[in-house]
């Protein structure tokens, strides 16, 4: 989560609603593709990504808007998904199957981090190697 | 199933210790038992995707059935992260399966065909997946048709014509909304124009044909209702199905 992205970053707020996931997955499925991901990875991180977004979108209360960055690095490619700011989230998710979502995260990925407090998912890391 | 949310209360990684050096089965059912909460997560995270919950449920959980198979307790790695990774392998090899058995429109379906040649053809030669850049440079496309075509192959899923249009179990089946050609006007159609052949008939021979076709009566039934021989009954039908024949043909061409 940055204040001011940094160079070549991509960030993307949308409304919180399943209807913009096809803008996600395409905007994720362009940033993949310049950053040189085979196809198949391409495919498992649109689904990650869209995992990460339905998850925050069902939760109990669930934020107004999303935000979905891609920062990228010189060995990986960072993808932060958060709430933009609005009415206070709250997860809804026990901790053993949060950690199960984020191994599927993780499983789709190169790895995922859920940062969740006080029962509010604050952020989600999906990390994936260039 | 569709809950399975009990969280193992147990040390699998020591139980398939067991279960590998003595082959209890029972010991391996409860290991499956414990974990299966993680195939109804997995189902439920990737269900609205065009495939049931089920039959989600049902991929994850035969995976999980061959992961405890194929689990190596010395390995160190704790059986839930073996397993979870595993389980969602085989779901998204499901999607991808399924993808492929629709038609896509005409464009599309070229232009993925194309895509999916160069794909192959590339994997062999680079010995690993391409890249979308690569695919597109030797499909001869742009990145975005590239990109295009693998978001379209994604969207495309079947659905059952059995399924419920809604989570409400009231409602009728997708099959139910189907249009279906309606033979009432042919029907209609038909019966005019029988009647007027049948006018053609002298009283005779409609009475046989009465009888005969729309009464179901035998010849010799016929014969005797008439006070005639069957073979006069024989022969009045006979001429009045050719002179039906030929009005019916008559007003067809009409």
């Amino acid at each position: 989560m940055q204040d001011i992205l940094p160079e070549g970053a991509v960030a993307l707020t949308v409304p919180a609603d399943k209807s913009m996931m096809l803008v996600i997955r395409l905007t994720t499925a362009g940033v993949l593709a310049r950053a040189r991901l085979t196809v198949d990875a391409i495919d498992d991180v649109k689904m990650a990504v869209e995992e990460a977004c339905t998850l925050m979108i069902s939760q109990q209360c669930p934020p107004d808007a999303l935000c979905v960055e891609f920062l990228r690095g010189e060995h990986a490619l960072e993808i932060h998904v958060h709430a933009t700011a609005g009415r206070p989230c709250l997860c809804g998710m026990d901790p053993a199957e949060l950690e199960v979502v984020r191994s599927i995260l993780g499983s789709l990925t190169d790895a995922a981090q859920i940062d969740c407090a006080d029962g509010r998912i604050r952020n989600i890391l999906l990390t994936k190697e260039l | 199933m569709r809950n399975a949310a009990q969280r193992p209360p147990m040390d699998a990684e020591e139980l398939l210790r067991e279960y590998a050096s003595t082959g209890n089965t029972a010991i391996r059912d409860r290991v499956v038992e414990a974990h299966l909460y993680i195939a109804s997560i997995i189902a439920r995270r990737f269900s609205g995707r065009g495939v049931d919950y089920d039959d989600l449920f049902q991929v994850a959980s035969l995976s999980l059935l061959k992961s405890v198979e194929r689990y190596d307790p010395e390995r160190g790695v704790k059986f839930a992260s073996f397993v979870t990774p595993t389980m969602v392998g085989e779901v998204k090899n499901y999607f991808r399966d399924r993808s492929r058995l629709i038609r896509l429109p005409r464009r599309g379906g070229e232009l993925l065909r194309v895509v999916e040649n160069a794909r192959d053809r590339l994997q062999m030669e680079l010995q690993r997946q391409p890249t979308a850049e690569e695919l597109a440079e030797r499909s001869g496309v742009s990145l975005e048709d590239v990109l295009e075509v693998l978001e379209m192959r994604g969207a495309a899923s079947l659905v059952s014509l059995d399924a419920l249009p809604a989570e409400d179990d009231e409602a009728a089946p997708l099959i139910s909304f189907l249009g279906r050609e309606d033979t009432g006007y042919a029907e209609f159609e038909k019966s005019d124009m029988l009647g007027r052949a049948l006018s053609a008939l002298d009283d005779r021979q409609r009475e046989v044909i009465q009888m005969r076709f729309f009464e179901g009566k035998g010849q010799r039934e016929v014969a005797q209702a008439i006070g005639v021989s069957q073979m006069t009954v024989s022969r009045v039908e006979r001429q009045a199905l050719t002179r039906l024949r030929e009005a019916l043909t008559e007003g067809e061409k009409a």
